[in-house]
């Protein structure tokens, strides 16, 4: 399924929160199909997204060029489009799976409420879902320099 | 000099479009056509595998169109590196990531430069078979003609324990890293001919992802295989498969373990396959300690306890983990060359069940098993390219480096190393790429800081000049290579598999003539 977008230029650089324009799929979408997503990107920015019911996390992310990448395209083989999900949200999205679970837990920064994004799809129960990228590594410390 | 990257935020929003043509045809309207003398940052990268391009594609996408150039070295005529012969045949959505490859290499400011090999072959790695010889291209050249170099090259060679293990050179006694390169069509191992019709027992010493792929590769239904794109000569050889119980060994306990839980599962759900379960000695303090269990131990823990789909009263073919044996031989039957058995240490662990860095003891007990085909599956070495040998850190197995710079050591300046030539032979493709970035981002900031860069470097023209005469090989295009991976699309289709791979270098050029 592939969400076309216009992008706002930003107007403002200083500006904290880039908001993007109507999401069109054949069509305008209707005040009844749009879902309101929040990504926290790791800077601290809110990008308000409107999306599609059945659109998959990474999928909206890398139409919005957020910083995700999804490795393994999306097929539930890799851990690179790892979120942490609001805890308020995290009980309405079905349960992960086993291969789910298996990819979490190699994910960095794994949380109690941290999921694969191409394996969480919109919902109508889901309008307003919140979610942050996380960390990508450890950063770098004096003593890693050290050890070697 | 301008510093406009500085300004990424902005630049993202401007820029931030997905396709690499869209954006250079963006920047050509906004700026006028690109000529050369824009070129700043001249990149090479020494080897194609992911920590490659995942670096070439983080430099390319933050730097203003046209600024950056990469040129990517790599010594076989195709590239992907372990995502195309170490990934296993039945993992395919692993390769994916290739998809993003393929679009780092379709920017006009990349260039592949297949069938070269920079620098001389390491004395210590063994010398390369007859389906496979490589064209030198001297790291000091490169030196000279880019602002910047990514060592992105891997692990070369085993880590050799013959030191403390007879036998390794019996006939049946393999290396994994070559079973996994062979029946990948890896070039270099296509004279393995690894005995699987010897007997029914297995032993694959190595509790990591490699050894378990080994295991599975030995366990599966051949028919799982075919229309993967494992080569016609592995699948003739496994068809004729004689293993029946395969022991997946190691020097720790479960808890030490290197795989990891969807590798496990697999082994678990193999069709008419049984685990024959671990002794209870390692499921209790499991059990004891639960409360204090890491998630991925506990997953694992559940996986060992719930066993395989099939009973092994069912099975045809079994399986199991064995902890805590150390080998310290493989040995031949009275009057033959052939491997019947392998020989261990029993060992304790010297500490906390479940701590990953609990250490092991002898006892000085040993432990016997029968052994018709053996695989060492004890990790990978790396190695310096010559005329790194003072930044090689040998305990470490990796170049020295901070973040990815070469910081120490002669001609360091404008070196740089990402992958596992970085932070040693571990780590699935996700570490890799977060790793690549972070190589990324300090040759971005060297850049940006005036450290690198702005030296009119002349990359590859100018290598190709100063080697003149020498260059004397077909070196090898990204058109080119998509006339390779063409063509083993098509051998493959025709006999319903996904691709048949050239396995040798001489049936790859020959697409090309």
């Amino acid at each position: 399924m592939v969400i076309f977008t216009t992008r706002n230029l930003a107007k403002s650089m200083s500006s904290h929160t880039v908001v993007s324009t109507v999401c069109r799929r054949e069509g305008l979408l209707t005040c009844d199909q749009r879902i309101h997503v929040t990504f926290i990107t790791r800077e601290g920015d809110q990008v308000h997204i409107d999306a599609a019911e059945g659109d998959n996390l990474l999928d909206i992310a890398q139409a919005h060029d957020l910083d995700m990448e999804g490795a393994c395209g999306g097929s539930c083989a890799c851990s690179t489009c790892h979120v942490i999900v609001d805890p308020e949200f995290y009980d309405l999205i079905p349960e992960p799976d086993d291969d789910e679970n298996d990819m979490l837990d190699l994910a960095f920064g794994l949380t109690e409420t941290s999921r694969l994004g191409c394996q969480v799809k919109l919902t109508k129960e889901l309008d307003g879902l919140r979610v942050a990228l996380p960390q990508m590594t450890r950063n770098l410390q004096a003593k890693d320099f050290e050890k070697r | 000099m301008k510093k406009i990257w500085q300004c990424r935020g902005h630049l993202n929003n401007m820029f931030a479009l997905r396709s690499y043509k869209f954006r250079h045809r963006e920047y050509q309207r906004l700026h006028g056509t690109m000529s050369n003398q824009r070129v700043k940052l001249r990149v090479a990268v020494v080897g194609s595998g992911p920590a490659g391009f995942y670096t070439a594609y983080r430099i390319l996408e933050r730097t203003p169109s046209g600024i950056a150039t990469v040129d990517m070295y790599e010594k076989l005529p195709v590239p992907y590196g372990l995502a195309r012969f170490g990934v296993a045949p039945d993992h395919p959505e692993v390769k994916n990531c290739e998809e993003k490859f393929e679009e780092v290499a379709q920017s006009p400011y990349f260039t592949f430069i297949g069938n070269t090999m920079v620098g001389a072959q390491p004395l210590a790695v063994p010398s390369h078979t007859r389906s496979f010889q490589p064209n030198h291209v001297p790291l000091s050249l490169l030196q000279q003609h880019y602002d910047a170099i990514v060592l992105s090259y891997g692990a070369d060679s085993d880590k050799d324990l013959s030191s403390s293990v007879k036998g390794l050179d019996l006939a049946g006694v393999y290396s994994a890293r070559a079973f996994v390169g062979w029946y990948n069509g890896h070039p270099e191992f296509q004279d393995l001919d690894p005995d699987v019709m010897a007997g029914e027992q297995a032993v694959v010493v190595g509790h990591g992802n490699v050894a378990l792929d080994v295991a599975r590769i030995l366990l599966t239904d051949i028919d799982a295989l075919r229309k993967t794109d494992i080569t016609e000569a592995a699948i003739a050889k496994l068809s004729e498969n004689k293993v029946k119980r395969v022991r997946i060994v190691g020097r720790r306990g479960p808890a030490q373990a290197s795989f990891t839980n969807k590798e496990v599962r697999e082994l678990m759900t193999l069709n008419g396959v049984g685990l024959i379960p671990p002794e209870a000695e390692f499921m209790s303090p499991f059990l004891e300690n639960s409360p204090k269990l890491g998630r991925p131990t506990k997953r694992l823990f559940q996986l060992l306890q719930r066993g395989s789909t099939t009973s092994v009263a069912d099975a045809t073919k079994h399986f199991s983990f064995d902890f805590l044996l150390s080998p310290t031989s493989f040995e031949a039957s009275e009057g033959s060359s052939r491997v019947a058995r392998a020989k261990f240490d029993v060992m304790r662990l010297q500490g906390d069940f479940l701590s990953k860095d609990t250490r092991v003891k002898p006892t000085g007990e040993f432990k016997e098993l029968p052994c018709n085909v053996g695989f060492m599956s004890v990790g990978y070495k790396t190695h310096p390219l010559a005329g790194l040998e003072d930044i090689y850190n040998d305990g470490a197995n990796h170049l020295n480096n901070e973040g990815g710079k070469v910081c120490a050591g002669i001609n360091a300046k404008g070196l740089y190393v990402a992958g596992w030539i970085k932070r040693g032979p571990a780590g699935v493709i996700a570490e890799t790429m977060y790793d690549s970035f972070e190589t990324a981002s300090v040759i971005l900031s060297d850049f940006e800081d005036g450290e690198i860069g702005g030296k009119s470097c002349d990359g590859w023209d100018g290598v190709k000049a100063d080697l003149g005469d020498k260059l004397d090989w077909k070196v090898v295009s990204w058109s080119d290579w998509q006339k390779i991976d063409k063509a083993e699309k098509e051998r493959g289709s025709k006999i319903g598999k996904e691709r048949e791979k050239f396995t040798n270098q001489n049936d790859m050029l020959a697409v090309l003539v």
